[in-house]
């Protein structure tokens, strides 16, 4: 067709030139100064926010009851993670091993074994609507800082904002699983679903 | 050797060890303190956000941006195009076809863009980005992502300077039922519906987008005819005259979800398209083109589908159909050429159909520690199963020239028509590696294996190492290979303008890239890429107008960007890009190599929000041959002002070109003043929400 197919038409040079050594020099120093800007800036900065929202489930482990017949005969506490954030893997990952009521916390990713999760970390709705009906985490006390989680139907949504961190229960779906929360959690939580 | 050149690298390598060493340390530590804390003073502290919350924008091996549907709204944009121009490195330009958006990347040529819907490709065989495309209604849009650089690594062809993929708003992704209306200036209207819910577990999602335009309709003094008309003593011409561009258009989409699958199916349409002007500049009132296009896709994502593996897999089916109506009349009715005269001009209808079925399957390994490995493959076939061609001049069925004042003839199902009903398959093989050597670095790497029946084999590899230098500071080195494969129309169409050549091979590009994301406080965060962009095998025609892999160009860049939360209420956002080209007469004709965006977002009481954008394009230098001087740079600026004063209800108004500035887009040698850009115009906007 004639209409609007214009072949490839040449090109007049240009007058104006990049001087290509001189912007990588400056772009090495710019990049040089940043990096010394943000070591600097380092030492004064407050709590992360992978390791406030690792020790935010820390304690939500602390003022809850997980149910009986679930953790009967258990030594650990079971905390699988579906999350794809290496930095949020690595600062829940640094639970394992701490205690709680007796019980030694065991991290792990949730396809990296077949046992019951009796914690399940999850980061995204997409992976929530993928596993919600799984059997092995039906049981399970579910904790993501998405948006929307405990509308869900999760039972812990983490809300880490700069000035602050905040969370929702999600406590009709907690009754179904047997989980029950401190008064002193309930009393802190922003909002409660029920 | 410059002593600066070596103290640099040395003193980045010590800080860059200082770093990690604080990072690595830092987390634990860091959680070790916060345990000791009460839960009540855990929930006060003041928290750093990461530089870029977004984990899989900021780490992303590739110079990513992202436009949310809040971004949009704040615009007032009603199509896509309007709102990608706010994207450093990319500019829209308008065709004088149709005033078809082109979405160029880097100052190369828009078939080096690879536009997606929901990840499904919207090229077609024989026109690239489709012979009537106008974009996409806002109102289907969740958000855009946004690639500059190669990306045939992961998407195959097309992918070379940059990646647009539209996200729609699917099922799981509405959360409240609306209805909008809008109107404005050249006889624009349009209104949308869109409803989300759950049925019986599964999640709905409907969305329907209507609209109409006059369009611009800029008035043309001279056209292609007008210097015909002299030569021959005739006036047919329709200049001095308007270049109508307006426009019918309808999108709808239904998607359906639950667990891990996805269903999304859409229909969009463009009727009573006018084309304005035809691809040699001449002025055509009376054709009225139509193409529509269906797709049907099906997802499985599932990335926890066994012990140390998720699946990711789809199918999809797509149809789409173009007509030129009664047919581009491409030169007016008492057409004198030297064989004699046209009574009713050179009719050239149209019409063409397409279909293509594919799939793709990928697994993801995680069983390496450090690794997440993806490997996967997929099969496509893209079918041109119906060409119909019916002229009046040019060849004839039987491959002997037609006479002037011949009546319509069908060419189709012959060696003359524009294009041969032909099957096009595609496999394709890729394998990714994202490897994490510590918290901070991570190297991907990557390569992707396509065969095509038609002109064989390409691979195209990726690197990209991300240093998380600290919690402020990213940095990416990035290089990748892309590949543009040649179009029916470079393989096998006869036009008018250019002859084809089966033996083409793909175009073919390398880019490196290097890229800092870097924030400064917790308000304002700055983003610098440096880039070189090298292609080659670049398809163009040749002294006898036919299409060789002739042409390499090389070039180079730099794009500025920064986001700025002045205060709780004012937010500015700008990026300036300057690119260089070589010597190469291979650069798309008219790119700027300097553009500057600039917008604030104010609100100013609660339920109000004042958004002004202003976009600065610089000069621009004509094809060689055209002794006219260069293109002016312009500034548009527009301005939404919008009010929601519940949250079920919202209006808006907008000026478009409130300053009213002289712009003009380049568009052919014969155009004498080239083609003007909308003048000021007008929009109001009103929506519920239920």
């Amino acid at each position: 067709m004639g209409s609007g197919l214009p072949g490839r038409m040449p090109e007049m040079r240009y007058a104006m030139r990049f001087d290509r050594a001189w912007l990588i020099h400056r772009a090495a120093w710019l990049w040089l100064a940043l990096l010394g800007n943000c070591l600097v800036a380092q030492a004064d900065d407050p709590p992360g926010e992978h390791a406030v929202r690792a020790a935010m489930v820390f304690n939500f482990l602390k003022f809850s009851e997980l149910p009986h017949e679930v953790m009967v005969g258990s030594a650990t506490i079971d905390i699988c993670l579906a999350v794809g954030d290496a930095r949020q893997a690595e600062a829940l990952g640094a639970l394992s091993g701490r205690k709680v009521a007796g019980r030694e916390l065991n991290v792990m990713p949730l396809n990296g074994g077949g046992e019951e999760c009796h914690v399940l970390y999850v980061d995204s709705r997409q992976r929530w609507n993928s596993l919600r009906n799984r059997p092995r985490l039906r049981r399970a006390l579910s904790i993501s800082a998405y948006p929307g989680f405990a509308r869900d139907g999760g039972i812990i949504e983490i809300a880490v904002e700069s000035d602050g961190a905040r969370f929702d229960i999600n406590l009709a779906d907690s009754r179904h699983t047997g989980i029950r929360f401190t008064p002193q959690m309930l009393r802190l939580a922003r909002r409660i679903y029920d | 050797m410059n002593k600066r050149a070596v103290i640099a690298p040395l003193l980045a390598l010590m800080l860059a060890m200082n770093a990690h060493a604080r990072t690595a340390a830092g987390t634990e530590a860091e959680l070790e303190s916060l345990l000791l804390l009460s839960m009540e003073d855990l929930l006060s502290l003041k928290i750093k956000i990461s530089t870029n919350t977004a984990q899989t924008l900021s780490r992303a091996p590739s110079v990513v941006s992202v436009i949310t549907a809040e971004d949009i709204r704040a615009t007032g944009a009603t199509n896509l195009r309007e709102i990608l121009q706010s994207v450093p490195g990319i500019y829209v330009r308008a065709n004088l076809f149709g005033f078809r958006p082109q979405v160029t990347f880097r100052g190369a040529a828009a078939g080096h863009t690879l536009l997606m819907v929901d990840g499904a490709p919207m090229r077609d065989l024989v026109w690239a980005a489709g012979i009537f495309a106008k974009g996409l209604p806002t109102s289907m849009i969740d958000r855009i992502e946004i690639i500059r650089g190669p990306g045939s690594a992961l998407f195959g062809s097309d992918a070379s300077a940059g990646v647009i993929n539209v996200i729609t708003r699917a099922a799981g992704r509405i959360d409240k039922s609306e209805v909008g209306a809008r109107l404005g200036s050249f006889d624009s209207q349009s209104g949308w519906l869109r409803h989300g819910g759950n049925w019986n577990g599964v999640d709905i999602g409907f969305t329907a987008d209507v609209s109409h335009t006059n369009g611009h309709d800029p008035f043309i003094p001279v056209d292609g005819q007008t210097a015909s008309d002299a030569n021959s003593g005739s006036l047919i011409s329709y200049a001095p005259g308007y270049a109508g561009y307006g426009w019918s258009g309808a999108d709808l989409r239904f998607s359906a979800a639950r667990d891990s699958w996805r269903l999304l199916a859409g229909h969009t349409r463009h009727n009573d398209f006018e084309i304005g002007l035809t691809g040699a500049a001449v002025l055509d009132p009376l054709t009225r083109g139509r193409d529509s296009r269906s797709d049907l896709a099906l997802y499985y994502d599932n990335d926890l589908f066994g012990r140390d593996w998720g699946v990711n897999a789809e199918l999809r089916y797509y149809h789409l159909d173009y007509t030129s109506g009664d047919g581009f009349f491409e030169r007016p009715a008492g057409y004198v050429d030297a064989t004699g005269t046209y009574p009713d001009g050179l009719i050239n209808r149209m019409r063409s159909a397409e279909r293509g079925f594919g799939f793709e399957v990928s697994g993801q390994y995680s069983g390496i520690k450090g690794h997440a490995i993806r490997i996967g493959g997929g099969h496509s076939v893209k079918d041109l199963y119906r060409v119909e061609q019916y002229v009046n001049f040019g060849t004839g069925p039987d491959g002997n020239p037609l006479v002037a004042g011949s009546p319509l003839v069908d060419v189709s199902d012959t060696p003359y028509a524009f294009a041969p009903e032909k099957v096009r398959r595609i496999n394709h093989l890729f394998v990714q590696d994202i490897w994490t050597l510590t918290p901070d670095w991570e190297l991907t790497a990557g390569a992707r294996y396509d065969h095509y029946s038609d002109f064989g084999s390409t691979l195209n590899p990726r690197l990209a190492l991300v240093w998380q230098s600290t919690d402020r500071l990213t940095t990416k080195l990035m290089y990748g290979q892309a590949f543009r494969a040649p179009s029916y129309l470079e393989l096998y169409a006869q036009t008018a303008a250019t002859s084809p050549n089966p033996d083409l091979t793909p175009e073919r590009s390398r880019t490196w890239d290097l890229s800092l994301q870097y924030a400064a406080t917790r308000d304002l965060r700055l983003g610098l890429d440096l880039y070189q962009f090298r292609q080659t095998n670049l398809i163009a025609h040749d002294a006898l107008f036919q299409f060789q892999n002739v042409g390499d160009r090389t070039s180079s860049g730099i794009e500025l960007e920064a986001q700025w939360q002045a205060t709780g209420n004012l937010r500015l956002a700008g990026n300036v890009t300057r690119s260089h080209e070589d010597d190469s007469v291979f650069r798309s004709p008219s790119l700027p190599e300097t553009t500057a965006y600039l917008r604030a977002d104010w609100k100013f009481q609660p339920g109000w929000n004042w958004n002004v954008q202003a976009h600065w394009i610089g000069e621009r230098e004509l094809p060689p041959g055209d002794p006219r001087a260069p293109l002016k740079a312009y500034t548009l600026v527009d301005t939404t002002l919008r009010f929601a004063p519940k949250s079920d209800w919202a209006f808006a108004a907008s000026i478009r070109n409130l300053f009213n500035a002289d712009a003009w887009e380049y568009s052919s040698k014969t155009l004498t003043e080239n083609l003007p850009l909308p003048e000021r115009s007008f929009y109001f906007e009103a929506k519920y929400a239920f």
